[in-house]
């Protein structure tokens, strides 16, 4: 019975790669090697931004190698966690067959298994992104790599994302019941949304900043890793080479993986089974004016806009970064004239026999407009009728 | 076979189902009809072990849905309204996963999936991916899956809304057969002719409670039972 349901989720897991969704069928040998092969270019393309920061820790090599494996550690457990936050949001809590599973005789411990193994397999690649090209750089820059340092850094993977599903199962439970108390939840999304990338935005910037100040302070940054991310502390050292600090880190993750487990197989039934509180809105009759065929187009085509969260992000975009860069704009005109000033410095007072202010008020012209063209909200919408364009028709 | 006894669901202060008791014999085909939100699918779901419930007792081949809802399970199936089935999966993939689920051996397996395929006009699409299906398709499919275990007790849910009127023949069939095997199904519907021709049994449910149930004759007498739910339901509003 286990083995079906691993299978199962292996295959929803694959489905994107050996299904064409969009034509229904499933995809040829040649098909699926193609998607096989581009999934892997992808994940090694992101996987290859992480060297960067690798390179910039490999200051630490060789002697402090357990902190350059516990920094790499530390991102990897991070990434593990947010990566896979809302895929166990979507798969324990929010899950569309949970009705099908529980109607057939299968444990609920061993129906939650199943679906951690296929959130383990996500912490996985979102784990091994940073480790492995951290153990690229320090296996090929003549360090002095032993056998047991590597043995024990490819196993590390394995284990931190272990503690990665652990953890991500107790965040998205935390998603699960913000997401239950909050009545808007489409607002919610938005502003949830924005947030991460506002904070992702603030850490992009300044990550050369911050990887400074890690390393002008490393003796700190030491002691704060061994004293508030102890099994990570202990990661590093096994990575290093000490067998006894990676049972110990070994078995911090089992441990806490498994009370996670114990406790989330007592109330799974209950979480699987929640029905969501719908607020009951009474009609009351009241008069309406008749709109103009294009009005009332308008409205429903507004309606389908506001209420999806994933359409308002992913398509307007350029008009959210208009509205940004214009509050930026006014905040720090000061830096911007300061940039400006000095590039005309620079390239002594023309740009290619052109009058530099000239030119330079074309190219902000230009990004003002690639911001403002960074919308496309009428293409997708057409695709997002989908099924019910025959009504428009 | 199935015993529900004075079962209770609340929703806040709001009973979806207040103080419901049935019987339910083997060979017995028993209709549970109302209108929307009367409760059916609440009560056909707690029957499955799909919710907790606050009040009473629900026991399937002598075994309790709350104190051994694997015993249960092993000889029940259920059929959603609108089945949730993987997209992802070939409908035989899905037929396997399900067989794989209850422990249905290798031969029965294919023999029960051969005989319901060929009968409801499945088999030549088996292999192509579930997402392909049609509707009435995705509703054939989930009737074979909940056939390849035999169960005893067969919970359905609306089991007639998208099929075609052969499939849905052959379905009524396949239902008599099963009770004349020995077995017995619970199952809701709106289609009053169906279930005035196909019940052996019926009860009609208003607004979480039950409001007359026994057998058809004793249900409608010598009324339509399309007459005789009317009847009810404009009693209840007058009330």
């Amino acid at each position: 019975m286990l083995k079906a349901l691993l299978k199962k989720e292996f295959m929803a897991l694959t489905a994107g790669i050996t299904n064409d969704r969009r034509k229904g069928v499933r995809r040829s040998k040649g098909g699926i090697i193609g998607m096989s092969i581009l999934f892997v270019v992808c994940y090694i393309s992101i996987g290859t931004a992480f060297l960067g920061f690798s390179t910039a820790f490999s200051v630490l090599l060789p002697d402090r190698l357990w902190l350059y494996m516990a920094m790499s550690g530390l991102s990897s457990l991070v990434i593990s966690v947010i990566g896979s936050v809302f895929m166990t949001y979507s798969m324990l809590y929010k899950a569309k067959d949970n009705d099908l599973l529980l109607a057939l005789p299968i444990p609920p411990g061993k129906l939650l298994l199943s679906k951690m193994a296929s959130i383990y397999i996500m912490a996985w690649l979102f784990a091994a992104l940073p480790i492995i090209p951290a153990l690229i750089i320090y296996w090929t820059g003549g360090y002095g790599a032993t056998a047991a340092s590597g043995i024990f850094s490819i196993l590390s993977i394995f284990f931190i994302a272990l503690l990665g599903t652990a953890l991500s199962c107790i965040l998205g439970w935390l998603v699960a019941l913000v997401v239950g108390l909050f009545p808007k939840k489409n607002a919610l999304t938005v502003i949830a949304t924005l947030l991460f990338l506002g904070v992702y935005y603030v850490f992009y910037f300044r990550v050369n900043a911050i990887l400074r100040t890690i390393l002008a302070n490393i003796d700190t940054v030491e002691g704060k890793i061994s004293g508030y991310v102890y099994p990570i502390y202990k990661m590093g050292k096994g990575c290093a080479g000490d067998a006894g600090s990676f049972l110990i880190f070994a078995a911090i993750c089992v441990v806490f993986f498994a009370i996670v487990y114990y406790v989330l197989s007592r109330t799974f039934f209950k979480i699987a089974t929640r029905t969501e509180k719908t607020k009951t809105v009474e009609y009351k009759e009241k008069k309406t004016n008749q709109q103009s065929i294009p009005n009332a187009l308008f409205r429903k085509e507004m309606k389908h806009y506001l209420g999806s969260p994933a359409y308002l992000l992913n398509c307007s975009m350029g008009t959210i970064f208009v509205v940004v860069a214009a509050v930026a704009l006014l905040i720090k005109a000061a830096d911007v004239r300061e940039i400006l000033e000095m590039f005309e410095y620079q390239l002594g007072g023309d740009l290619a026999g052109l009058p530099f202010k000239g030119l330079l008020m074309l190219v902000l012209a230009a990004v003002l407009c690639f911001l403002a063209s960074s919308n496309d909200i009428t293409a997708p919408s057409i695709a997002l009728d989908a099924k019910t364009l025959w009504l428009s028709k | 076979m199935l015993r529900i006894d004075h079962f209770t669901k609340k929703y806040g202060e709001k009973a979806a189902v207040d103080d419901l008791s049935l019987h339910i014999q083997p060979g017995e085909i028993y209709g549970f009809i109302g209108h929307n939100g009367a409760g059916k699918t609440t009560t056909l779901k707690a029957v499955a072990g799909l919710m907790n419930f606050d009040e009473g007792e629900i026991f399937i081949g002598g075994h309790s849905v709350t104190g051994e809802p694997i015993e249960c399970k092993k000889i029940t199936a259920y059929i959603p309204d609108n089945p949730d089935l993987y997209e992802f999966m070939t409908g035989i993939q899905y037929l396997n996963f399900i067989a794989d689920i209850f422990g249905v051996g290798a031969d029965d397996r294919a023999e029960r999936i051969r005989e319901y395929s060929q009968l409801f006009d499945l088999e030549r699409n088996l292999a192509m991916p579930i997402t392909s299906y049609s509707h009435g398709m995705k509703q054939k499919l989930a009737v074979i899956s909940a056939l390849i275990h035999a169960p005893k007790l067969i919970l359905m849910d609306e089991p007639f809304v998208g099929l075609d009127p052969v499939a849905s023949h052959d379905l009524k069939q396949i239902m008599r057969k099963i009770c004349d095997d020995g077995g017995a199904i619970f199952f809701s519907t709106h289609v009053l002719e169906v279930a005035e021709k196909l019940c052996d049994k019926v009860a009609i449910i208003k607004n979480g409670r039950l409001i007359k149930s026994g057998t058809m004759d004793e249900v409608k007498g010598d009324e339509s039972l399309e007459d005789v739910f009317l009847e009810l339901a404009e009693e209840g509003n007058n009330a």
